[in-house]
């Protein structure tokens, strides 16, 4: 990762000539942490892992964050996108995805959960805050002067303010803005404009997603079950697959029919951050002053 | 046998991480590379260096809100913390051995929330994880949707509740190597004391002198007997920071090197924050404008206590230049030693022979740079001297700190 993904925001054409798969297809993983290998994943060239957080009553141990950052220490380019629980105040929420973004050179995607007792119109506010504190700073707001000791142009890094029916928040955020602009966001509702959206039927019923992939659980047979998934994915147009397996047997098994499979592999050579590796475009600050 | 006569020592070490080091001005330093700083592979490469030295563990500290001077964010330390849990979580990845420790708020995270993420984070480490249990600083309430920070009384009465709540949900799930998360604590207000003498197993401090550690550690070792505890269950660690030079004469010259780092403007911003008042076109050969500075001096709050503090230290019409240059060369609250590495060496032993402390959680001037140099010059002597361990004996936080099983609900 270089600062040239702090300090620019990089355009569709760029994002095009990243383009090194052959069929275009997202090839991706979800399920427990316990469940999946990730450099595994990484190695046979999955383009990200999605870990799931589990009930709210499950036994504790399970951190689905933690054991995303666990495994960036240890990868060097597969995507790490987890289930966060909008539980967790917007604050906390943007502070630790904007630092794992940072810290791992622009490789994280994240779905919220809503837990059952907060309204979807709490879930929303809560989401729009998170993003809003996303753009607290501009992207070239550290300047990093050591001759004239400016480290951050204050000018460029704002409050909200935020004063919402569920929720006050000032801000800013004490973490500059994400290498990604925006954590890549999933979704399996259209109720967010999410990057992503996870479908189990048909990619058209997804009007707000930027792209939609296939979900599918691994059925017995894993070589079949991969086989038809792909065909699934040519025949109706989505943009990938999501494989989610119940378990680290599951998980082998999907691994040994992706290796041997037909399908493209992504051999990604330089790390680049979860967006550009899927094809998505860099949010712009909302906050930006167009002149 | 006492722990003094434990073989391998009984000097404690943490590395108190930040973004360059604990020297305000350390990201110019010429060997910072400011971008790296948002890279995991520059916190990896410093633990890895201090896993090398052999210490206890590394910590991260926490705000829920930038820093800010004269109402916007204060550049340098506006980042000096992200999020420390993101962080641990990635270096139980990334290095061995050495213990990791955060602060996480009990006042801003659920006790699901705060269990759940270092119980993952001690399975995930082999037993090496510990959290600092704070309360969190008066700023961030503005951003958790109330706009006034509960009082002290209030934040450590939920605090218990919230331990009581954290360790029953430990108690539920399979015990890591170690049992369970060290638990750390650092307050040390009337509360937090009590707080410490009854959970508290790694105790943050900070000390102005021997005579100072000395009442404070045998008052809390009572204090601990007092709730049914082992004195030498709790360990008190102030804070230090070393400055480590080949002789006297270069450490005079590191001594300089580190104040002019310290660029005019950032003065004049310390300055500011610490009187309240703006000195941004304040020529530094005038004396303070006292009169002036009273009228808005405890306007709004300063971390650490009162600013008149400040005002009494200025010596009767003292210029601001001259009392810059006194600020500047005391750069920490903490217990600052610069020298030779066996005059580092000998104040480390001194406070840990005359029961001051069991150890250090230090932060270094600039990391990894300085770190390196304090561990390759610094540790050896306390290895040879019998007074700090020569390898890890153990793999847990729990271990390195001999530390009891813990008390599990």
């Amino acid at each position: 990762m270089s600062i040239d993904n702090i300090l620019r925001n990089i355009s569709d054409e760029e994002i095009d000539a990243f383009a090194l798969r052959d069929d275009e297809m997202i090839l991706a993983v979800r399920g427990f942490g316990a469940s999946i290998d990730i450099s595994r994943a990484e190695a046979a060239g999955f383009d990200f892992v999605l870990i799931d957080s589990g009930a709210p009553e499950r036994p504790v141990g399970g951190d689905a964050l933690s054991q995303a950052a666990y495994a960036m220490a240890r990868t060097t380019h597969i995507g790490l996108a987890v289930q966060i629980s909008t539980d967790w105040a917007p604050y906390n929420v943007a502070r630790a995805l904007a630092s794992f973004d940072l810290l791992s050179g622009g490789r994280l995607g994240w779905e919220p959960v809503r837990p059952g007792d907060q309204s979807e119109a709490a879930f929303l506010e809560h989401i729009d805050i998170v993003h809003a504190l996303f753009d607290t700073w501009d992207d070239d707001a550290l300047v990093f002067n050591k001759e004239t000791s400016i480290f951050a142009d204050h000018a460029k890094v704002r409050r909200i303010q935020h004063n919402g029916a569920y929720y006050s928040v000032d801000g800013p955020l004490n973490a500059p803005r994400p290498i990604q602009g925006h954590p890549v966001l999933f979704a399996r509702s259209d109720a967010l404009c999410a990057d992503i959206a996870f479908a189990a039927n048909n990619a058209q019923e997804w009007s707000k997603a930027a792209k939609v992939m296939y979900e599918t659980a691994i059925h017995g047979n894993a070589e079949r079950s991969t086989r038809e998934a792909f065909e699934i994915v040519r025949a109706q147009k989505f943009d990938g697959v999501c494989f989610s397996v119940s378990g680290f047997g599951e998980f082998h098994a999907l691994i040994h029919a992706i290796e041997s499979s037909d399908i493209a592999k992504n051999v990604w050579r330089d790390t680049i951050s979860l967006r550009t590796r899927l094809g998505l475009a860099r949010p712009i600050n909302q906050f930006a002053v167009t002149s | 046998m006492n722990e003094a006569e434990r073989p391998g020592g009984a000097l404690h070490l943490g590395l108190w991480m930040l973004t360059s080091g604990g020297h305000i001005a350390s990201w110019r330093h010429p060997q910072t590379d400011p971008p790296r700083l948002l890279s995991i592979e520059h916190y990896a490469e410093t633990a890895r260096i201090a896993a090398r030295g052999k210490l206890d563990m590394v910590f991260f500290e926490d705000t829920l809100a930038p820093r800010e001077r004269n109402g916007h964010i204060f550049g340098e330390a506006s980042i000096n913390s992200l999020d420390p849990v993101v962080q641990i979580a990635a270096l139980a990845g990334a290095v061995s051995d050495i213990g990791l420790a955060a602060s996480y708020s009990t006042t801003y995270h659920s006790p699901r929330v705060l269990a759940d993420k270092f119980a993952t984070i001690d399975a995930l480490s082999g037993g090496r994880a510990g959290w600092n249990m704070v309360t969190s600083g008066s700023a961030a309430g503005r951003n958790f949707g109330s706009g006034k920070h509960p009082e002290h009384a209030i934040r450590y009465g939920k605090a218990h509740e919230m331990l009581f709540e954290i360790k029953r949900l430990w108690a539920a799930v399979e015990p890591s190597p170690q049992g369970e998360p060290v638990l750390i604590q650092a307050g040390m207000s009337q509360w937090g004391l009590d707080f410490a003498a009854t959970y508290g197993e790694v105790i943050f401090a900070g000390f102005k002198d021997l005579e100072m550690g000395r009442n404070f550690r045998s008052n809390l070792r009572a204090l601990a007997m007092e709730k049914g505890r082992s004195p030498d269950s709790i360990k008190v660690l102030p804070g230090m920071m070393p400055l480590v030079a080949g002789s006297e004469k270069e450490t005079k010259e590191k001594e300089d090197f580190y104040r002019d780092l310290i660029h005019p403007t950032l003065v004049r911003g310390m300055l500011g924050e610490r009187f309240n008042y703006d000195f941004s076109d304040y020529p530094f050969d005038r004396p303070f404008p006292i009169e002036e500075m009273m009228t808005n001096l405890e306007e709004r709050p300063n971390i650490g206590g009162d600013r008149m503090r400040f005002v009494k230290e200025i010596i009767d019409g003292e210029t601001v230049g001259s009392y810059a240059a006194r600020m500047t060369t005391k750069l920490s609250g903490h217990l600052t030693v610069c020298g030779t590495p066996e005059h580092v060496a000998d104040f480390m032993e001194t406070w840990l022979k005359g029961g001051g402390s069991d150890g250090f959680v230090m932060q270094t001037m600039q990391a990894p740079v300085e770190l390196e140099l304090f561990v390759d010059a610094v540790i050896p002597i306390l290895q040879k001297r019998g007074v700090f361990r020569s390898d890890y004996s153990g793999g847990t936080l729990r271990s390195h700190f001999g530390l009891p099983a813990p008390r599990r609900n």
